[in-house]
Formats: C-alpha cells, structure tokens, sequence
C-alpha cells in the first residue's frame, strides 16, 4: 500500500473512477460524498492525503479544508475544482492546502503528485524523526545531567577548598555552562511541539522502563540531600512505547524536580494503572520559587517557545522534553504547582496505535 | 431495421427545477449520418473559435473557422452558465420510443446531453462514438457505458471483418480512442469552464470525462468486472474444449 487517500466528491462517476485508478496504483482509498461525510470518516481513520472538491452541498470543500487543516494536521489536502480560478487557488493553499489540481483530472497526473506529496511527507517525517531524537538526547541526557552536576558543585561552593582546587571548580563550572548552553542552541524548540513516531517500540512493564531513570535521579538526589521514595506497582503493567525515549522522559521529569527541589525536600515517584494506561505521578513536597515560574513557562511553552530557551527555568527545558516524548507516545503530562510543592502526573496508553 | 433510415431522431430533454423555470432542449438528428441538425439562428461565441483552448489532438486544419463541438454546445453552455453542479432537478427525457424520468444533480443530466451533442457535432474524434447515440441511455452509470462502448466498438469490428478489414478483437484502439477522447474533454472543459460564471457545464463534462478516463484501465483489466455475466458462455467454450481435449 502506497498510503491512504480519501475521496471527496458529491459526483459518483468521478469517486469511482479515481478510486478504480488510485487502488490500480497501489493506494488504499475511501470516498465520502461532502465535506461533513470527509469529517466523520477523518474521525474514524486516519488518511495520508485528502482529494476534496470544492462546490459540494451541505458542507463545502474551503469550509472542509480549514476544519482539517486544524483537526488533522498531519493529513495533507489536495484540493479538486472545474475552475482555474486563482484567487480560489492561493486562499486554499493559505487555508493548508497542499496542491490544487482543475477537473477533468488526468488520473496518471495525479498518481504521480500523489506519489511525490507521500515522498516528501515520508522524507519530512524521516527528518523530524531525527531532529526529535537528537532533541530528546540533548536536552534528556545532556542537558538535565549537566544542569543538575553544576547543582552539585554549587553545593561545593561552601565547602573549604585550597586556591587550586577553587580554580579547578571554577574551571568545571564554567565547562558546563558553557555545555548546557550549546545542548539548547542545538535544539529547534518547534520540533518540540510536532508528533512523531515514538521511536523502536518494545512492550515492556512500566518499572523496566523507570527504573534506570529512578537510579540515576537516587544517585543525584542523594548528593544534594534530596529524599527519593519510588513506590513501585506490583503488578506493573506492560506498555507499548521506545523504552529509551519514554525512559529518558521520566528521567528528565524527575530531574527537572531535583532542579527545583528547597532544601530538605522529598520527592515521591508512584507508579500505578487503569484498564487504559498507566500513571506516573512524581510529588516534591518542598519546591522554590523557580519551580513555580518553571511550571507557569511549561503551559505557555508552545507559544514562547519560539524566541528559544533562553528564558526558560532549567526545569521548564527539561519538562518540555519530557512532554514532547510523552505526547509522542499518545500521553499526557500534567503539573501542579501549590505552595511550595509541585505534582507532575505522566499518564501514558498501553498502546500507541492509531485508531 | 426500416425504422433506423426513415425520418430524424428526436430527443426532448426537461429539466424542472425546485425553485426556477423549468428548460427545454429538443435535440434532432438526421436518420442516417445522426449528425446535429441545428436551427439556423445561433450563438457563435469568441469561445468556439477553433484556435480558443484547441485541443492538443485536434485534427481539423487551421481553415475552420470554428470547433465544431463548441459551436454544437453554445447555446446549451449559455443557458447554464450560472448554474451550479450540484443543483436539484428532475430529468425528462423523451425518444420517440420511451420516456426516462429521473431526479438528479444538474451536473449529471447535462452530462447526458452533453454528450450528445459532443459526439454528433463532426468532430473527427468524438464520431468515433456517434453510433452510440442511435442507443443513447440518458443517466447511464459508469458500468453501463463502458459495456455499451465496448458493444459498440465490437460490432465495428463484425462490419470491418465483413468487409475484408482486421478487426481489433483484443479492444487495443478502443482504449486509444478513449484516451484521444480524454484530451478532448480537456480542451472542451477549457473552453466553457471560460463562458461560465459557476460549475454546471463544466463539471457535466468532468463526468464524460470520468467514464472516458476508466475505460482503458477497465480494458487492460481484461473487463474482469462484467466477465461473471458471460459465464455460460464460458462455461459452454469449456465443454467444448473438454471434448476436444485427447
């Protein structure tokens, strides 16, 4: 199968003959007959690419076109009319319309633009596939690593040191900002708020895939005097997802807390299930003030986002990774921040398939 | 077969509207070449000029004032010319033998006649179709055009073989015909979708197009759909060979 494509016309010669000739081309195709029809069928399945006439009745096709442009992003549209007219052309393709093609369609034409619109769709996947796992690692991996070792020497500030041993930690101070600033400069923060694939998946029970990052975070925690209780379920449920990428989030949640952790803090990790997915709710019970500034730029990170990281809480950084990862894996990431304390609460299905 | 040479062919095509006056298009053909008999009065716009969106096939040499379809369409183009496709109507079509009824889109009943006047205007690609025209099946589906084609092309094929030709039993020029058609439809889209205002004529012609477009993939496939319907045929061929078989 060469991709899905559904057919949008209210005339069924022209439904039938594009589907004979898409389906003799390799494609899996369906037809409805307006622009409320194409909806209900969007709803139900997911298509690679929409054929939407333009005059229909009840719902028409620019009306259709912007409902799918903001429901279905990931579908592309290629739009069908009896006119040349332009000015119609440029307002569908502002509205998101890939290609605009005038009846009487050449059947062989637009077999081949098909084909050339899922290439480039696949190519575009490919790339952002990469950009997101580059992302991921900087900001899971390095990013929140060195973000929580310059935590660590900070805490080496107080401590009595000789001239030496003061430059030297001067030196690695220094080192590391100077990398956690180059892991964000090389991060696009828009590849963040895209879907894409979740990666290799493996189906593996929740605590195989929390327990390296509750190792990790223990070790750090245990430096800065940090308290980590991680109640496990017994019974953990097993979940589709890339044991990597989902792992390196829940790495990067909970180092995002130590981020924001007052002295003396706690910070509890529950793992728990319903009969649709699993729950991981992280609680710091003592938190600062960046924590709450952190959690206020993590709602608003779509729409900041875009000027980059540089006014972003070192915690915020991490967590709008986490969430990228979780999101990529059908999941939800939710935080709570009341008086000194902070709740994080990643709920992620079983499975990640399309329905 | 007297019928066929004694006097014109005449088809009456109504549409009633919900809400509009309802229009008439007598159509009459002459008995014998069933070419378009036309009143003396009519339009002959910019656009039926012969050198306006002329179609990339077209063989009519550069003497000809205009394209013979667009002149055959012009009038029936005007009148629809602020219609749109997908407008409610009911379709009568009388032939002196019978009268169709039928509630459909504008888009489809001007499909049917349409494609009369197409295939009956001298253009030499469209006459490969005129015999069809003596049979017309106003609202035809897809299914249905395809098999009247293929009938039509093979009974050429007979009147070839019995005057001494080969005939083209495996439907090869068939399929050429219909792409030649394709190109045509094209060139004619241009033409009206530039003397309308809204949809009506030219996705008329989008349908015609449409069938056009299916039939030499059909073709190529053998005719696998309508094969079943021929099974005692078949079936009767395999008993032969059975017997036949040492």
């Amino acid at each position: 199968m060469v991709g899905r494509v559904l057919i949008v016309d209210d005339e069924d010669t022209l439904r039938l003959t594009i589907k004979t000739r898409l389906a003799s081309g390799g494609f899996e195709t369906d037809a409805a007959v307006d622009g409320e029809e194409a909806l209900e069928k969007l709803k139900q399945s997911r298509f690679d690419v929409v054929l939407l006439d333009i005059n229909m009745p009840r719902m028409d096709g620019i009306t259709a076109l912007g409902i799918i442009s903001d429901l279905h992003p990931h579908t592309d549209v290629i739009m069908l009319t009896g006119f040349a007219d332009f000015t119609t052309a440029i307002e569908c393709l502002k509205k998101g319309a890939k290609d605009y093609l005038v009846k009487p369609i050449d059947t062989t034409e637009l077999i081949t633009r098909l084909r050339s619109l899922l290439r480039a769709r696949n190519s575009e996947a490919a790339l952002d596939e990469l950009k997101g796992g580059q992302a991921a690692f900087l900001l899971d991996k390095v990013y929140a690593s060195v973000r929580l070792a310059g935590q660590l020497l900070r805490e080496l500030k107080g401590a009595k040191l000789s001239k030496d041993q003061g430059q030297i930690l001067a030196s690695v101070s220094s080192s590391l900002e100077d990398l956690a600033d180059d892991a964000t400069k090389g991060v696009d923060p828009a590849i963040l708020t895209k879907k894409r694939g979740a990666g290799e998946l493996k189906n593996l029970p929740l605590s195989r895939i929390l327990s390296p990052a509750i190792d990790s975070v223990k070790r750090t925690a245990k430096a800065m005097g940090v308290n980590v209780e991680y109640h496990a379920d017994k019974q953990s449920a097993k979940i589709e997802c890339d044991p990597q990428r989902l792992g390196g989030a829940f790495h990067s949640v909970a180092s995002g807390m130590l981020l924001a952790a007052g002295k003396g803090a706690s910070l509890r990790i529950g793992e728990s299930s319903t009969k649709e997915d699993v729950a991981v709710e992280f609680h710091l019970d003592k938190s600062t003030e960046k924590a709450k500034k952190a959690a206020d730029q993590l709602s608003k990170a779509e729409e900041i986002s875009g000027k980059g990281f540089a006014s972003f809480e070192d915690s915020a950084i991490v967590w709008v990774s986490a969430r990228s990862s979780i999101r990529n894996h059908k999941g939800t990431m939710e935080v709570q921040s009341t008086k000194g304390s902070l709740t994080i609460k990643c709920r992620v299905p079983f499975h990640r398939k399309e329905h | 077969m007297d019928e066929l040479k004694r006097e014109s062919m005449k088809l009456v095509y109504r549409f009633d509207f919900e809400d509009g006056p309802e229009k008439d298009f007598e159509i009459e053909l002459d008995a014998e070449s069933l070419e378009l008999i036309l009143a003396g009065d009519r339009p002959k716009p910019e656009w039926a000029k012969l050198t306006y969106h002329q179609c990339e096939n077209c063989p009519l040499p550069d003497t000809e004032e205009f394209c013979p379809v667009a002149l055959n369409l012009a009038s029936l183009v005007e009148s629809f010319q602020d219609s749109l496709s997908f407008e409610k109507t009911t379709v009568t079509v009388e032939t002196k033998e019978r009268t169709f009824v039928k509630n459909t889109t504008l888009q489809k009943g001007l499909s049917a006649l349409i494609g009369i006047y197409m295939v009956t205007s001298n253009c030499p690609i469209m006459d490969r179709l005129r015999p069809m025209v003596r049979f017309h099946l106003p609202f035809a589906t897809s299914r249905e055009t395809v098999y009247r084609a293929v009938s039509m092309y093979l009974t050429a094929q007979f009147f070839i073989m019995r005057k001494g030709g080969v005939p083209d039993w495996d439907l090869k020029n068939l399929a050429e015909i219909y792409k030649a058609i394709s190109t045509v439809n094209r060139g004619v889209s241009k033409r009206i979708s530039n003397a309308s205002n809204k949809d009506a004529n030219v996705n008329a012609v989008v349908i015609l197009h449409s069938v056009g477009e299916s039939l030499p993939y059909v073709i190529e496939n053998g005719l696998n759909e309508i094969e079943p319907l021929f099974a005692d045929y078949i079936r009767q061929l395999e008993e032969i060979q059975g017997i036949l078989r040492p």
